[in-house]
């Protein structure tokens, strides 16, 4: 039987550390994904998921389920990571490497996608990844968590922490600058190629 | 309430794009960029980031991340215990040891029945008298001496081999069975020190007693002193008054000129 975030919580909150584990498990990877495509590291990534999970461990007895257990973890994580930028005192790196690793690539490629398919996705997530490590640190958190995370704008407003209408105009300009480097870079940003 | 979307209202686009709006507000956007051309590329363009935007995954990486406790660290084990009949020896040479240390004296005296412990020599007014043997007391240094001996026979048991190690030999069986040759020279150094407190507490006692007896005998010699002298002066004032008495009736009696 699946239990709901909110059943893991309250066994969690009882000291049920198997319950705990299971919310580990559902989540690490979202987490994980927020981490890496916010500071750019794989390495410091996994360090902000372990942190945000003890964090999260240890405060488990203050959570008073006003929240999701997501948004709460997802808010958790995203400090962690401001903490991180603001300590390093360093731009986001970008993740991919300029190197094309084809025997990890094969692995990755889709069932109708060809070589050249692959090695064009390759090149465009390195073109993409560098574009958003340029944005503004509250609009790429805000295109991260809408187009990877499927927050809505409330949700997202709540976690950053500004009116509706802020993370609306973020989305927006931040999207505006990346179709232009895109565009510098050759990858013309047309919804005619979806 | 009928919605007209302005080109500037950049928000009511952004809600388009991610199908985030209104059912009125839907229609507004869609009736703008039917007559917009520009709003109407912009939307498209946006539409194409998102499709580029889909191709930047994460690496695929283990994470597993689990809540463990820390292991509490097990107690150490003691690969030998002291024997009980040790434990007891120690604890009566301790309690020896203490009384001896804390220089136990009982004193009576003008003050009444003292007792005094502590360091230090003893006062000058208890000190043993010329005809009264000298008493036989366990000194600081005798009761250190037995309580070295003590740690020696304890000491040489502890770094004795362990007894599985040596279990064909005679020393082997000698110290798992509990090194019977020991134990009554233990029995005897406790029974020696017990011995010497006892009969320091009775010497101690008997000349408690024998000091009170004298002094109670001095007392009575003075009140019996005091008592003949407060008789020798009473008889003195009444003489005196017999004799003012009789000179009163002599002149009283004689006739007046």
């Amino acid at each position: 039987m699946t239990r709901t975030d909110e059943e893991l919580v309250a066994l969690s909150m009882r000291g049920d550390t198997e319950s705990f584990d299971q919310l580990i498990l559902r989540w690490e990877r979202p987490i994980y994904a927020l981490a890496y495509r916010v500071i750019g590291r794989e390495e410091e990534a996994r360090d902000v998921v372990q942190e945000t999970f003890l964090r999260a461990y240890r405060g488990i007895g203050n959570f008073r389920g006003q929240a999701k257990f997501s948004s709460w973890i997802y808010r958790i994580a995203l400090n962690l990571c401001r903490d991180w930028i603001r300590k390093e005192r360093r731009t986001p790196i970008s993740p991919v490497p300029e190197g094309v690793d084809l025997a990890e690539m094969a692995s990755e490629r889709g069932p109708a996608e060809s070589i050249e398919e692959l090695v064009a996705r390759h090149d465009l997530s390195r073109v993409v990844a560098k574009a958003m490590e340029q944005l503004p640190e509250e609009q790429r958190t805000a295109i991260i968590l809408k187009e990877y995370h499927g927050m809505t704008f409330q949700e997202i407003a709540d976690l950053q922490g500004c009116p509706l209408s802020t993370v609306k105009t973020r989305l927006y300009q931040g999207l505006v600058v990346l179709r232009r480097r895109l565009q510098q870079e050759g990858h013309e940003a047309s919804g005619m190629a979806q | 309430m009928t919605i007209v979307m302005r080109c500037e209202e950049k928000d009511r686009l952004v809600g388009y794009l991610y199908d985030e709006c209104s059912a009125a507000e839907r229609s507004a956007v869609e009736a703008h960029l039917s007559r917009c051309a520009i709003c109407a590329a912009e939307l498209d363009g946006l539409r194409g980031v998102r499709t580029h935007l889909a191709s930047w995954t994460e690496p695929r990486v283990d994470l597993g991340f689990r809540i463990t406790r820390d292991p509490v660290a097990p107690m150490p084990h003691r690969s030998w215990t002291i024997p009980a009949w040790a434990q007891a020896a120690a604890a009566v040479l301790v309690l020896a040891a203490g009384a001896g240390l804390a220089n136990l004296q009982i004193e009576y005296g003008s003050g009444g029945l003292t007792l005094r412990t502590g360091w230090g020599s003893a006062p000058g007014n208890v000190a043993p008298t010329a005809e009264a043997p000298a008493p036989k007391v366990a000194t600081v240094e005798q009761l250190q001496e037995v309580e070295q001996r003590l740690r020696a026979a304890l000491a040489s048991r502890q770094s004795a081999p362990p007894a599985a190690s040596l279990a064909g030999s005679p020393a082997g069986r000698a110290a798992a069975a509990g090194s019977p040759e020991l134990a009554p020279q233990i029995r005897a150094i406790v029974a020696e020190s017990e011995e010497r407190q006892r009969k320091e507490f009775a010497f101690r006692l008997a000349q408690a007693v024998r000091d009170l007896e004298n002094q109670r005998s001095t007392d009575l010699v003075r009140i019996e002193q005091n008592l003949r002298q407060l008789e020798g002066v009473t008889g003195e004032q009444v003489q005196g008054q017999h004799e003012m008495m009789n000179y009163l009736r002599r002149v009283s009696s004689s006739p007046r000129p």
